[in-house]
């Protein structure tokens, strides 16, 4: 539960929380600010205009805590190993779909977001042209869990930056 | 200082809270994400136009001791923070302020202090010059 401290502000927390292979992961649970204030961060996020919004911004967990710790908490460290101790493997973005995890990282190779893949769909890329892509689910930052395109969102902005798909292939680590 | 107050209230920290740098705090999953962000937006070139290394530190000094209440005034302290990136790497006098701040209340302000005074290598200048041997 969250404690407030002596200056009145809430301290952050962290729960336990295990790979499949029983290796710890560092997490925090942020409590501070209500979802009404971080709402008010939100409002330029009509640019993405073909996301959807599926839920109201909380500050707890973050888009590693919504793929990897069920909303408990923010997963704060690489997840790259998670994904290894899991059973996970790497897998080209033309065979991703429902179930599938991406990974967004930028041009150092460093991850920056994650979500689900939870469908592919046939969408308008240029005037006329389409393509089969990627849907995912992924929570975006402390604001809202969003179902956008592959591309539609914060983290393929900057050149550089790539997805990367995995899928759970074996059911015990290697 | 009256010159660093001046500077801050003609600039305003909530005019640097602008529709971009909030939505960069708001989506930020890594301090790197943000920073990178940071970096590029308008509100950081403001703060760099506008006003010194010291300012900018006394800026964010006084933005962080009225303990942000909200998230939209997390948003002028990265600001200012992410700012101090382009701080000389040959200052010492401006690094060792930096260094002497606070940044408890940011969630994610030691990890980007490590980062920009990680990036802030003061590197070395050779100067050399080349014979043309056709010549001779």
């Amino acid at each position: 539960m969250p404690v407030l401290n002596a200056s009145g502000r809430y301290e952050n927390s962290s729960i336990e929380l295990r790979t499949r292979a029983n290796t710890t992961i560092d997490n925090i649970q942020v409590w501070e600010h209500s979802r009404m204030e971080w709402d008010q961060l939100g409002e330029t996020l009509a640019q993405f205009r073909n996301a959807e919004k599926v839920s109201e911004a909380c500050p707890v967990y973050n888009c590693h805590g919504l793929t990897f710790g069920s909303r408990r908490t923010q997963v704060t460290h690489s997840v790259l190993p998670i994904l290894d101790d899991d059973g996970f493997d790497p897998i080209p973005e033309k065979e991703a779909r429902a179930g599938d995890i991406v990974i967004y990282s930028n041009v150092r190779g460093e991850v920056i977001h994650s979500g689900f893949v939870v469908a592919r769909q046939s969408v308008e890329i240029l005037m006329g042209t389409r393509s089969v892509i990627p849907i995912i689910w992924s929570k975006w930052g402390k604001g809202y869990e969003m179902i956008h395109t592959v591309g539609e969102c914060p983290y393929l902005e900057e050149e550089g930056n790539f997805a990367a798909y995995y899928r759970l292939q074996r059911w015990k680590p290697a | 200082m009256e010159a660093s107050m001046s500077v801050t209230a003609s600039i305003g920290p909530f005019s640097l809270a602008t529709d971009s740098a909030k939505e960069a705090v708001l989506v930020a999953n890594t301090p790197s994400f943000l920073l990178d962000r940071l970096r590029k937006d308008v509100a950081v070139q403001i703060v760099l136009d506008n006003m010194t290394g010291s300012q900018i530190v006394a800026a964010l000094r006084d933005a962080l001791a009225r303990q942000p209440k909200s998230p939209s005034e997390l948003v002028p302290a990265y600001v200012y923070l992410v700012a101090l990136s382009s701080a000389d790497p040959k200052d010492e006098a401006l690094w060792t302020e930096i260094s002497s701040l606070d940044l408890s209340g940011l969630e994610w302000g030691d990890t980007i202090r490590a980062l920009i005074s990680a990036d802030a290598v003061p590197t070395t200048a050779l100067e050399f010059s080349v014979c043309d041997q056709s010549s001779k």
